[in-house]
Protein backbone atom coordinates (compact mmCIF):
# COMPACT_ATOMS: atom_id res chain seq x y z
CA UNK A 1 0.00 0.00 0.00
CA UNK A 2 1.37 3.05 -0.76
CA UNK A 3 0.13 6.57 0.76
CA UNK A 4 1.38 10.11 -0.44
CA UNK A 5 0.56 13.90 1.93
CA UNK A 6 -0.25 16.03 -1.74
CA UNK A 7 -0.56 19.66 -1.39
CA UNK A 8 -2.77 21.08 -4.29
CA UNK A 9 -4.79 23.94 -4.93
CA UNK A 10 -4.57 27.73 -6.41
CA UNK A 11 -6.78 29.40 -3.70
CA UNK A 12 -5.01 27.74 -0.75
CA UNK A 13 -2.94 24.76 -0.25
CA UNK A 14 -4.94 21.77 0.50
CA UNK A 15 -4.18 18.60 2.15
CA UNK A 16 -4.58 15.21 0.80
CA UNK A 17 -3.51 11.76 1.14
CA UNK A 18 -3.45 9.97 -2.87
CA UNK A 19 -3.48 6.27 -2.73
CA UNK A 20 -1.83 4.92 -5.48
CA UNK A 21 -3.57 1.77 -7.06
CA UNK A 22 -2.00 -1.34 -6.40
CA UNK A 23 -0.50 -3.10 -9.40
CA UNK A 24 -0.58 0.70 -11.06
CA UNK A 25 -3.98 0.70 -11.71
CA UNK A 26 -5.88 0.60 -14.57
CA UNK A 27 -4.95 3.33 -17.38
CA UNK A 28 -9.06 3.40 -18.59
CA UNK A 29 -10.32 3.37 -14.70
CA UNK A 30 -11.35 6.01 -13.08
CA UNK A 31 -9.49 7.93 -10.08
CA UNK A 32 -11.65 8.27 -6.86
CA UNK A 33 -12.03 11.53 -4.85
CA UNK A 34 -13.22 11.11 -1.49
CA UNK A 35 -14.94 14.25 -0.17
CA UNK A 36 -15.70 15.85 3.29
CA UNK A 37 -18.58 15.40 5.17
CA UNK A 38 -19.56 18.31 7.78
CA UNK A 39 -16.30 19.19 9.99
CA UNK A 40 -14.84 15.91 9.57
CA UNK A 41 -11.36 15.56 8.25
CA UNK A 42 -10.36 13.48 5.16
CA UNK A 43 -10.56 10.12 7.06
CA UNK A 44 -13.99 10.43 7.13
CA UNK A 45 -16.50 8.89 9.60
CA UNK A 46 -15.48 5.92 11.38
CA UNK A 47 -12.52 6.52 9.00
CA UNK A 48 -14.52 5.03 6.29
CA UNK A 49 -12.72 6.92 3.74
CA UNK A 50 -8.98 5.55 4.87
CA UNK A 51 -10.52 2.17 4.57
CA UNK A 52 -12.49 2.57 1.50
CA UNK A 53 -9.20 3.79 0.01
CA UNK A 54 -6.98 1.36 0.75
CA UNK A 55 -9.92 -1.50 -0.44
CA UNK A 56 -10.28 0.23 -3.64
CA UNK A 57 -6.13 0.48 -4.30
CA UNK A 58 -6.16 -3.31 -3.80
CA UNK A 59 -8.77 -3.58 -6.48
CA UNK A 60 -7.21 -0.99 -9.16
CA UNK A 61 -8.11 2.42 -7.96
CA UNK A 62 -6.72 5.01 -7.14
CA UNK A 63 -7.95 7.50 -4.60
CA UNK A 64 -7.43 11.07 -2.80
CA UNK A 65 -8.80 11.91 0.03
CA UNK A 66 -8.78 15.53 0.70
CA UNK A 67 -9.60 18.58 2.96
CA UNK A 68 -12.15 21.56 1.79
CA UNK A 69 -10.38 24.80 3.33
CA UNK A 70 -11.43 25.38 6.46
CA UNK A 71 -11.62 21.90 7.60
CA UNK A 72 -8.85 19.19 8.54
CA UNK A 73 -5.77 20.12 7.60
CA UNK A 74 -6.54 22.66 5.08
CA UNK A 75 -6.14 26.43 5.73
CA UNK A 76 -9.42 28.83 5.45
CA UNK A 77 -9.49 29.98 1.74
CA UNK A 78 -9.19 34.24 2.00
CA UNK A 79 -11.04 34.70 -0.84
CA UNK A 80 -15.23 35.97 -0.24
CA UNK A 81 -16.27 31.94 -1.97
CA UNK A 82 -19.53 30.72 -0.68
CA UNK A 83 -18.55 27.07 0.76
CA UNK A 84 -20.86 25.39 -2.17
CA UNK A 85 -18.60 27.66 -4.82
CA UNK A 86 -15.36 27.00 -3.10
CA UNK A 87 -16.10 23.64 -2.69
CA UNK A 88 -17.13 22.50 -6.51
CA UNK A 89 -13.54 24.45 -7.30
CA UNK A 90 -11.82 22.04 -4.78
CA UNK A 91 -13.45 19.32 -5.80
CA UNK A 92 -12.33 19.87 -9.69
CA UNK A 93 -8.80 20.84 -8.27
CA UNK A 94 -8.77 16.97 -6.33
CA UNK A 95 -9.49 15.79 -9.81
CA UNK A 96 -7.04 17.76 -11.76
CA UNK A 97 -4.44 16.62 -9.11
CA UNK A 98 -5.61 13.09 -8.91
CA UNK A 99 -5.52 12.99 -12.85
CA UNK A 100 -2.14 14.97 -13.00
CA UNK A 101 -0.58 12.23 -10.33
CA UNK A 102 -2.22 9.23 -11.77
CA UNK A 103 -2.62 10.18 -15.56
CA UNK A 104 -6.19 9.60 -15.15
CA UNK A 105 -9.24 11.30 -17.00
CA UNK A 106 -12.63 10.15 -15.83
CA UNK A 107 -13.10 10.35 -11.84
CA UNK A 108 -15.57 8.91 -9.45
CA UNK A 109 -16.60 11.19 -6.44
CA UNK A 110 -17.81 9.59 -2.96
CA UNK A 111 -19.58 11.42 -0.02
CA UNK A 112 -21.34 11.43 2.73
CA UNK A 113 -24.43 14.26 3.13
CA UNK A 114 -22.80 17.38 2.59
CA UNK A 115 -20.25 15.28 0.75
CA UNK A 116 -22.95 14.30 -1.38
CA UNK A 117 -24.43 17.95 -1.46
CA UNK A 118 -21.12 19.08 -2.75
CA UNK A 119 -20.22 15.68 -5.26
CA UNK A 120 -23.49 15.96 -7.16
CA UNK A 121 -23.16 20.07 -7.61
CA UNK A 122 -19.31 19.19 -8.94
CA UNK A 123 -20.92 16.25 -10.95
CA UNK A 124 -22.88 19.04 -13.09
CA UNK A 125 -20.02 21.28 -14.13
CA UNK A 126 -17.54 18.66 -14.72
CA UNK A 127 -17.96 16.39 -17.85
CA UNK A 128 -15.10 14.04 -16.01
CA UNK A 129 -17.07 12.79 -13.43
CA UNK A 130 -18.39 9.75 -15.00
CA UNK A 131 -20.36 8.28 -10.98
CA UNK A 132 -21.26 9.77 -7.95
CA UNK A 133 -21.26 7.27 -4.65
CA UNK A 134 -23.74 9.27 -2.36
CA UNK A 135 -23.98 8.74 1.20
CA UNK A 136 -27.88 9.94 2.38
CA UNK A 137 -28.13 12.67 -0.41
CA UNK A 138 -30.98 15.16 -0.56
CA UNK A 139 -34.32 12.55 -1.03
CA UNK A 140 -38.08 14.05 -0.67
CA UNK A 141 -40.68 12.27 0.96
CA UNK A 142 -43.44 10.17 -1.45
CA UNK A 143 -46.97 9.13 -0.43
CA UNK A 144 -45.75 5.57 -0.07
CA UNK A 145 -43.01 7.57 2.16
CA UNK A 146 -46.11 8.34 4.13
CA UNK A 147 -47.83 4.99 3.79
CA UNK A 148 -44.62 3.23 5.21
CA UNK A 149 -44.09 5.81 7.86
CA UNK A 150 -48.01 6.40 9.14
CA UNK A 151 -50.16 3.50 7.30
CA UNK A 152 -50.36 1.32 10.54
CA UNK A 153 -51.31 4.09 12.56
CA UNK A 154 -53.88 5.49 10.24
CA UNK A 155 -56.90 4.35 11.52
CA UNK A 156 -56.27 5.50 15.07
CA UNK A 157 -57.13 9.25 16.14
CA UNK A 158 -54.94 9.55 19.24
CA UNK A 159 -52.30 9.32 16.45
CA UNK A 160 -53.89 11.65 14.35
CA UNK A 161 -53.99 14.12 17.32
CA UNK A 162 -50.13 13.54 18.09
CA UNK A 163 -48.86 13.80 13.89
CA UNK A 164 -51.03 16.98 13.93
CA UNK A 165 -48.94 18.62 16.87
CA UNK A 166 -46.03 17.30 16.03
CA UNK A 167 -45.87 18.78 12.53
CA UNK A 168 -46.44 22.01 13.92
CA UNK A 169 -43.85 21.74 16.40
CA UNK A 170 -41.18 20.31 14.30
CA UNK A 171 -38.51 22.00 13.20
CA UNK A 172 -38.13 23.58 9.38
CA UNK A 173 -36.07 20.60 7.32
CA UNK A 174 -32.94 22.28 8.04
CA UNK A 175 -29.71 20.14 9.16
CA UNK A 176 -26.95 22.25 10.67
CA UNK A 177 -24.22 20.78 7.96
CA UNK A 178 -21.26 22.32 9.52
CA UNK A 179 -21.59 23.39 13.33
CA UNK A 180 -18.53 24.20 15.87
CA UNK A 181 -19.26 24.03 19.32
CA UNK A 182 -16.68 27.23 20.37
CA UNK A 183 -15.65 30.04 18.66
CA UNK A 184 -12.20 29.48 17.38
CA UNK A 185 -10.87 32.95 16.22
CA UNK A 186 -10.12 33.87 12.65
CA UNK A 187 -7.87 31.61 11.47
CA UNK A 188 -9.63 28.09 12.02
CA UNK A 189 -12.74 30.13 11.24
CA UNK A 190 -15.44 26.65 9.45
CA UNK A 191 -17.00 27.30 6.57
CA UNK A 192 -20.79 28.03 6.79
CA UNK A 193 -23.40 25.30 5.00
CA UNK A 194 -26.93 24.74 6.26
CA UNK A 195 -28.16 21.77 4.52
CA UNK A 196 -31.17 22.42 2.61
CA UNK A 197 -32.44 19.83 0.14
CA UNK A 198 -32.83 22.00 -3.07
CA UNK A 199 -36.63 22.27 -4.81
CA UNK A 200 -37.76 18.40 -5.96
CA UNK A 201 -37.88 19.86 -9.55
CA UNK A 202 -34.72 21.19 -9.78
CA UNK A 203 -33.08 18.26 -8.22
CA UNK A 204 -34.77 16.32 -10.78
CA UNK A 205 -34.08 18.50 -13.76
CA UNK A 206 -30.06 18.58 -12.66
CA UNK A 207 -30.29 14.87 -12.30
CA UNK A 208 -31.91 13.92 -15.95
CA UNK A 209 -28.92 16.40 -17.13
CA UNK A 210 -26.76 13.44 -15.43
CA UNK A 211 -28.40 10.51 -16.29
CA UNK A 212 -27.96 11.88 -20.13
CA UNK A 213 -23.90 11.67 -19.81
CA UNK A 214 -24.86 8.34 -19.07
CA UNK A 215 -23.11 8.92 -15.20
CA UNK A 216 -23.57 5.68 -12.51
CA UNK A 217 -24.74 6.55 -9.45
CA UNK A 218 -24.80 4.86 -6.32
CA UNK A 219 -26.85 5.86 -3.36
CA UNK A 220 -26.80 4.79 0.12
CA UNK A 221 -29.58 5.79 2.32
CA UNK A 222 -29.04 4.72 6.04
CA UNK A 223 -31.60 4.68 8.87
CA UNK A 224 -30.55 8.21 10.21
CA UNK A 225 -32.50 10.06 7.40
CA UNK A 226 -35.62 8.61 8.28
CA UNK A 227 -36.78 12.12 8.03
CA UNK A 228 -36.66 11.71 4.51
CA UNK A 229 -36.34 7.84 3.40
CA UNK A 230 -38.02 4.90 4.48
CA UNK A 231 -38.03 2.24 1.77
CA UNK A 232 -36.00 1.04 -0.81
CA UNK A 233 -36.43 1.98 -4.05
CA UNK A 234 -37.42 5.32 -2.84
CA UNK A 235 -35.06 7.35 -4.90
CA UNK A 236 -35.23 4.96 -7.73
CA UNK A 237 -39.25 5.87 -8.01
CA UNK A 238 -38.88 9.44 -7.28
CA UNK A 239 -36.99 10.17 -10.16
CA UNK A 240 -38.08 7.61 -12.54
CA UNK A 241 -38.56 10.29 -15.07
CA UNK A 242 -34.80 11.41 -14.80
CA UNK A 243 -33.88 8.17 -16.15
CA UNK A 244 -32.49 6.62 -13.89
CA UNK A 245 -33.35 3.23 -14.71
CA UNK A 246 -30.15 0.84 -15.11
CA UNK A 247 -27.34 3.94 -13.70
CA UNK A 248 -28.57 3.92 -9.85
CA UNK A 249 -27.76 1.30 -7.87
CA UNK A 250 -29.90 2.16 -4.52
CA UNK A 251 -28.89 0.95 -1.41
CA UNK A 252 -30.79 1.07 1.97
CA UNK A 253 -29.37 0.32 4.94
CA UNK A 254 -31.66 0.86 7.75
CA UNK A 255 -30.02 -0.20 10.76
CA UNK A 256 -27.56 2.51 10.05
CA UNK A 257 -26.93 5.56 11.81
CA UNK A 258 -25.77 8.66 9.60
CA UNK A 259 -22.19 8.04 10.34
CA UNK A 260 -22.08 4.65 9.92
CA UNK A 261 -20.94 3.72 13.82
CA UNK A 262 -22.17 0.34 13.35
CA UNK A 263 -19.50 -1.91 12.60
CA UNK A 264 -21.67 -4.51 10.43
CA UNK A 265 -22.96 -1.60 8.55
CA UNK A 266 -19.91 0.34 8.04
CA UNK A 267 -19.13 -3.64 6.36
CA UNK A 268 -21.84 -3.72 4.66
CA UNK A 269 -21.75 0.11 3.13
CA UNK A 270 -18.00 -0.87 2.25
CA UNK A 271 -18.96 -3.90 0.63
CA UNK A 272 -21.73 -2.13 -1.42
CA UNK A 273 -19.50 0.54 -2.63
CA UNK A 274 -16.63 -1.62 -3.81
CA UNK A 275 -19.14 -3.56 -5.81
CA UNK A 276 -20.48 -1.10 -7.13
CA UNK A 277 -17.28 0.90 -8.45
CA UNK A 278 -15.89 -2.82 -9.30
CA UNK A 279 -18.95 -3.42 -11.26
CA UNK A 280 -19.50 -0.71 -13.02
CA UNK A 281 -15.64 0.99 -13.80
CA UNK A 282 -13.47 -2.30 -13.55
CA UNK A 283 -13.37 -1.33 -17.05
CA UNK A 284 -14.69 0.51 -19.94
CA UNK A 285 -17.81 1.97 -18.85
CA UNK A 286 -19.94 -0.53 -20.75
CA UNK A 287 -22.92 0.49 -22.26
CA UNK A 288 -26.54 -0.02 -20.75
CA UNK A 289 -27.11 -3.27 -22.10
CA UNK A 290 -27.60 -5.22 -19.20
CA UNK A 291 -29.72 -2.41 -16.81
CA UNK A 292 -31.69 -5.73 -15.35
CA UNK A 293 -28.32 -6.59 -13.84
CA UNK A 294 -28.26 -3.59 -11.57
CA UNK A 295 -30.29 -2.94 -9.12
CA UNK A 296 -32.38 -0.06 -9.96
CA UNK A 297 -35.00 2.01 -8.63
CA UNK B 1 2.62 23.50 8.65
CA UNK B 2 4.48 20.43 6.46
CA UNK B 3 2.49 17.08 6.48
CA UNK B 4 4.22 13.46 5.31
CA UNK B 5 4.61 10.05 6.34
CA UNK B 6 7.29 9.07 8.97
CA UNK B 7 8.85 6.02 10.90
CA UNK B 8 9.17 2.49 10.04
CA UNK B 9 8.42 1.49 6.19
CA UNK B 10 6.05 -1.55 7.42
CA UNK B 11 4.73 0.97 10.45
CA UNK B 12 4.52 4.14 8.74
CA UNK B 13 2.88 6.73 10.47
CA UNK B 14 1.34 10.44 9.49
CA UNK B 15 2.29 13.30 10.94
CA UNK B 16 2.19 17.24 11.10
CA UNK B 17 5.22 19.52 11.40
CA UNK B 18 4.09 23.16 12.48
CA UNK B 19 7.72 25.02 12.73
CA UNK B 20 7.89 27.86 15.33
CA UNK B 21 6.16 31.68 13.83
CA UNK B 22 7.28 34.81 13.94
CA UNK B 23 10.44 35.56 15.05
CA UNK B 24 10.71 33.70 17.80
CA UNK B 25 12.36 30.51 18.13
CA UNK B 26 12.53 28.85 20.92
CA UNK B 27 14.68 25.79 20.26
CA UNK B 28 11.98 23.44 22.04
CA UNK B 29 9.62 21.28 20.86
CA UNK B 30 6.41 19.57 21.38
CA UNK B 31 4.79 16.40 20.42
CA UNK B 32 0.98 16.14 20.58
CA UNK B 33 -0.43 12.86 21.26
CA UNK B 34 -4.05 11.85 19.99
CA UNK B 35 -6.52 10.11 21.71
CA UNK B 36 -8.33 7.36 19.86
CA UNK B 37 -11.44 5.52 18.46
CA UNK B 38 -14.53 8.97 18.16
CA UNK B 39 -11.85 10.68 20.65
CA UNK B 40 -9.43 11.33 18.12
CA UNK B 41 -12.17 12.06 15.28
CA UNK B 42 -13.94 14.93 18.03
CA UNK B 43 -10.40 16.41 19.10
CA UNK B 44 -8.59 16.66 15.80
CA UNK B 45 -10.01 20.53 15.41
CA UNK B 46 -8.80 21.47 18.85
CA UNK B 47 -5.32 19.37 18.37
CA UNK B 48 -4.86 21.86 14.98
CA UNK B 49 -5.34 25.05 17.05
CA UNK B 50 -3.47 23.96 19.90
CA UNK B 51 -0.43 23.05 17.64
CA UNK B 52 -1.28 26.35 15.61
CA UNK B 53 -1.24 28.39 19.01
CA UNK B 54 2.35 26.62 19.87
CA UNK B 55 4.00 27.40 16.79
CA UNK B 56 2.98 30.60 17.01
CA UNK B 57 4.83 31.13 20.63
CA UNK B 58 7.77 29.92 19.14
CA UNK B 59 7.55 26.11 19.10
CA UNK B 60 8.40 22.73 17.33
CA UNK B 61 5.43 21.02 17.40
CA UNK B 62 4.56 17.41 15.90
CA UNK B 63 0.89 16.20 15.75
CA UNK B 64 0.88 12.79 14.48
CA UNK B 65 -1.64 9.41 13.96
CA UNK B 66 -0.41 6.52 15.84
CA UNK B 67 -0.45 3.53 14.25
CA UNK B 68 -4.23 2.12 13.21
CA UNK B 69 -5.98 5.72 13.48
CA UNK B 70 -6.41 8.24 11.65
CA UNK B 71 -4.23 8.59 8.34
CA UNK B 72 -1.56 6.37 9.42
CA UNK B 73 -0.99 2.67 8.38
CA UNK B 74 -3.03 0.00 9.86
CA UNK B 75 -6.33 -1.34 10.40
CA UNK B 76 -8.31 0.06 13.42
CA UNK B 77 -7.82 -3.25 14.80
CA UNK B 78 -4.29 -2.79 14.98
CA UNK B 79 -3.87 -0.14 17.40
CA UNK B 80 -2.19 -1.19 20.89
CA UNK B 81 -0.84 0.43 23.56
CA UNK B 82 2.08 -1.20 23.82
CA UNK B 83 3.00 -0.96 20.40
CA UNK B 84 2.11 2.66 20.25
CA UNK B 85 5.36 2.85 22.78
CA UNK B 86 7.30 2.63 19.33
CA UNK B 87 5.19 5.11 18.01
CA UNK B 88 5.78 7.55 20.31
CA UNK B 89 9.67 6.80 20.01
CA UNK B 90 9.69 7.55 16.37
CA UNK B 91 7.38 10.71 16.70
CA UNK B 92 9.97 12.21 19.29
CA UNK B 93 12.95 11.45 16.95
CA UNK B 94 11.44 12.58 14.11
CA UNK B 95 10.59 16.12 15.91
CA UNK B 96 14.43 16.22 17.08
CA UNK B 97 16.05 15.65 14.30
CA UNK B 98 13.41 17.83 11.92
CA UNK B 99 14.32 20.60 13.66
CA UNK B 100 17.19 19.77 15.83
CA UNK B 101 16.56 19.28 19.62
CA UNK B 102 17.73 17.74 22.33
CA UNK B 103 14.89 16.80 23.92
CA UNK B 104 10.96 17.69 23.89
CA UNK B 105 7.80 18.34 25.37
CA UNK B 106 4.66 15.59 24.91
CA UNK B 107 1.00 16.98 25.35
CA UNK B 108 -1.51 14.29 24.96
CA UNK B 109 -5.37 14.35 25.48
CA UNK B 110 -7.19 11.10 26.95
CA UNK B 111 -5.28 8.15 26.07
CA UNK B 112 -2.86 9.79 24.29
CA UNK B 113 -1.88 11.42 27.49
CA UNK B 114 -1.72 8.08 29.13
CA UNK B 115 0.60 6.16 26.50
CA UNK B 116 3.17 9.98 26.72
CA UNK B 117 3.17 8.92 30.49
CA UNK B 118 3.84 6.04 30.25
CA UNK B 119 5.92 5.68 27.52
CA UNK B 120 7.93 9.18 28.16
CA UNK B 121 8.13 9.50 31.77
CA UNK B 122 11.63 8.68 32.05
CA UNK B 123 13.26 9.43 28.82
CA UNK B 124 15.73 11.66 28.83
CA UNK B 125 14.83 13.49 25.76
CA UNK B 126 11.54 14.57 27.24
CA UNK B 127 11.19 17.34 29.23
CA UNK B 128 7.94 17.88 30.52
CA UNK B 129 4.74 15.82 29.80
CA UNK B 130 0.87 17.39 29.94
CA UNK B 131 -1.83 15.62 30.73
CA UNK B 132 -4.83 16.82 29.48
CA UNK B 133 -8.06 14.34 30.51
CA UNK B 134 -6.29 11.59 30.91
CA UNK B 135 -7.33 7.74 30.98
CA UNK B 136 -6.42 6.51 34.33
CA UNK B 137 -8.26 3.62 35.04
CA UNK B 138 -8.38 1.01 32.40
CA UNK B 139 -11.17 -0.60 33.23
CA UNK B 140 -13.31 2.58 33.89
CA UNK B 141 -12.28 3.78 30.58
CA UNK B 142 -13.56 0.61 28.97
CA UNK B 143 -16.73 0.89 30.25
CA UNK B 144 -17.00 4.04 29.23
CA UNK B 145 -16.67 2.79 25.41
CA UNK B 146 -19.20 -0.63 26.10
CA UNK B 147 -21.02 -0.25 29.16
CA UNK B 148 -21.26 -3.54 30.83
CA UNK B 149 -21.01 -5.53 27.74
CA UNK B 150 -19.01 -8.35 28.48
CA UNK B 151 -17.53 -10.32 25.03
CA UNK B 152 -15.82 -13.15 24.58
CA UNK B 153 -12.42 -12.65 24.40
CA UNK B 154 -12.20 -12.99 20.85
CA UNK B 155 -14.77 -11.10 20.09
CA UNK B 156 -14.59 -7.74 18.27
CA UNK B 157 -17.15 -4.82 19.33
CA UNK B 158 -17.88 -1.89 18.35
CA UNK B 159 -17.32 1.43 20.66
CA UNK B 160 -18.78 4.92 18.91
CA UNK B 161 -18.21 3.52 15.61
CA UNK B 162 -14.47 1.84 16.30
CA UNK B 163 -13.39 -1.72 16.32
CA UNK B 164 -12.68 -2.52 19.98
CA UNK B 165 -10.80 -6.50 19.55
CA UNK B 166 -10.41 -8.33 22.65
CA UNK B 167 -6.42 -7.38 22.65
CA UNK B 168 -7.49 -4.21 22.90
CA UNK B 169 -9.91 -4.85 25.93
CA UNK B 170 -7.34 -6.64 27.50
CA UNK B 171 -4.46 -4.10 27.63
CA UNK B 172 -7.05 -1.61 28.60
CA UNK B 173 -7.63 -3.61 31.22
CA UNK B 174 -4.54 -3.47 32.85
CA UNK B 175 -4.25 0.76 32.89
CA UNK B 176 -3.70 2.41 35.58
CA UNK B 177 -1.99 5.98 35.37
CA UNK B 178 -1.76 6.00 39.18
CA UNK B 179 1.26 3.34 38.53
CA UNK B 180 4.12 4.75 36.65
CA UNK B 181 6.73 2.46 34.92
CA UNK B 182 9.31 4.15 36.66
CA UNK B 183 10.36 7.46 38.51
CA UNK B 184 9.41 10.19 36.58
CA UNK B 185 12.43 12.69 35.22
CA UNK B 186 9.96 14.46 33.14
CA UNK B 187 7.96 17.36 34.93
CA UNK B 188 4.02 16.05 34.84
CA UNK B 189 1.24 18.67 34.30
CA UNK B 190 -2.57 17.32 34.53
CA UNK B 191 -4.89 19.83 33.00
CA UNK B 192 -8.91 18.47 33.19
CA UNK B 193 -11.82 19.81 32.37
CA UNK B 194 -13.80 18.06 34.89
CA UNK B 195 -12.59 17.17 38.73
CA UNK B 196 -14.09 14.13 38.59
CA UNK B 197 -13.30 11.22 41.03
CA UNK B 198 -10.99 9.65 39.00
CA UNK B 199 -8.78 12.67 39.11
CA UNK B 200 -8.56 12.71 42.31
CA UNK B 201 -7.55 9.09 42.77
CA UNK B 202 -4.58 9.95 40.51
CA UNK B 203 -4.02 12.99 42.75
CA UNK B 204 -3.78 11.15 45.61
CA UNK B 205 -1.75 8.21 43.94
CA UNK B 206 0.62 10.14 43.00
CA UNK B 207 1.11 12.31 46.09
CA UNK B 208 1.21 9.11 48.04
CA UNK B 209 4.35 7.61 45.69
CA UNK B 210 6.31 10.81 46.10
CA UNK B 211 5.60 11.99 42.31
CA UNK B 212 5.69 15.40 41.61
CA UNK B 213 3.16 17.32 39.01
CA UNK B 214 1.10 19.91 38.44
CA UNK B 215 -2.33 20.02 38.86
CA UNK B 216 -5.40 22.17 36.81
CA UNK B 217 -8.68 22.37 36.78
CA UNK B 218 -9.96 24.67 33.77
CA UNK B 219 -13.79 24.12 33.91
CA UNK B 220 -14.47 23.46 30.06
CA UNK B 221 -15.96 20.75 27.82
CA UNK B 222 -14.50 17.17 28.40
CA UNK B 223 -16.99 14.99 26.76
CA UNK B 224 -14.51 13.64 24.11
CA UNK B 225 -16.41 10.43 24.50
CA UNK B 226 -19.43 11.33 22.78
CA UNK B 227 -20.69 10.65 18.95
CA UNK B 228 -23.45 12.42 17.26
CA UNK B 229 -25.27 12.31 13.92
CA UNK B 230 -22.84 14.45 12.22
CA UNK B 231 -19.89 14.10 14.33
CA UNK B 232 -19.48 17.53 15.51
CA UNK B 233 -15.98 18.75 17.34
CA UNK B 234 -15.06 20.31 20.38
CA UNK B 235 -12.45 22.64 20.81
CA UNK B 236 -12.26 24.15 24.16
CA UNK B 237 -10.93 27.16 24.16
CA UNK B 238 -10.24 28.24 27.77
CA UNK B 239 -8.11 25.09 28.62
CA UNK B 240 -6.21 25.16 25.41
CA UNK B 241 -5.40 28.55 25.58
CA UNK B 242 -4.26 27.69 29.70
CA UNK B 243 -1.95 24.83 28.20
CA UNK B 244 -0.41 27.24 25.56
CA UNK B 245 -0.08 29.31 28.73
CA UNK B 246 1.73 27.26 30.46
CA UNK B 247 4.07 26.37 28.05
CA UNK B 248 4.94 30.11 27.54
CA UNK B 249 5.94 30.47 30.96
CA UNK B 250 8.11 27.55 31.06
CA UNK B 251 11.92 28.09 31.70
CA UNK B 252 13.11 25.23 29.32
CA UNK B 253 13.71 27.04 26.52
Amino acid sequence: MRERVIRFGKGVSLVGILTDAELGGRADSPGIVLVNSGILHRVGACRLHVHLARALAERGFSTLRFDFSGIGDSPVRRDDLAFEESAVLEIQEAMNTLGRSTDLKTFVLIGLCSGADMAFKAAQVDARVVGLGLLDPWVYRTPRYYWTRYGARLTSASAWASSFRSRFLANRSREPGLIAEADEGEELDLPTYVREFPPKRQAAAELKCLMERDLRLCCVFSGGQSDYYNHAGQFGALFRGAGVQGRLNEIFQPEADHIFTNLDEQQKLLAALLAWTSSEFDSKMAPLSSPEARQAG
Amino acid sequence: MNAFFFGRADRSLFGVYHPPQGRTDRRAGIVLCSPMGQEYMRSHRAFRQLANLLSRKGYHVLRFDWFGTGDSMGSSTDFSIKASSEDLDAAIMELRANADLECVSLIGLRLGASIAAMGGVARPDVHRIVLWDPVVSGPSYLESLIGDLQPEPEETVGALGFPLTGAMRSEFSGLDLCSLPAAPTALLSIFVSEESDEYKILKRGWQGAGIPFEYSWVPAAGNWNEVDNFGSALVPQELIGTIVASFSEDAHE
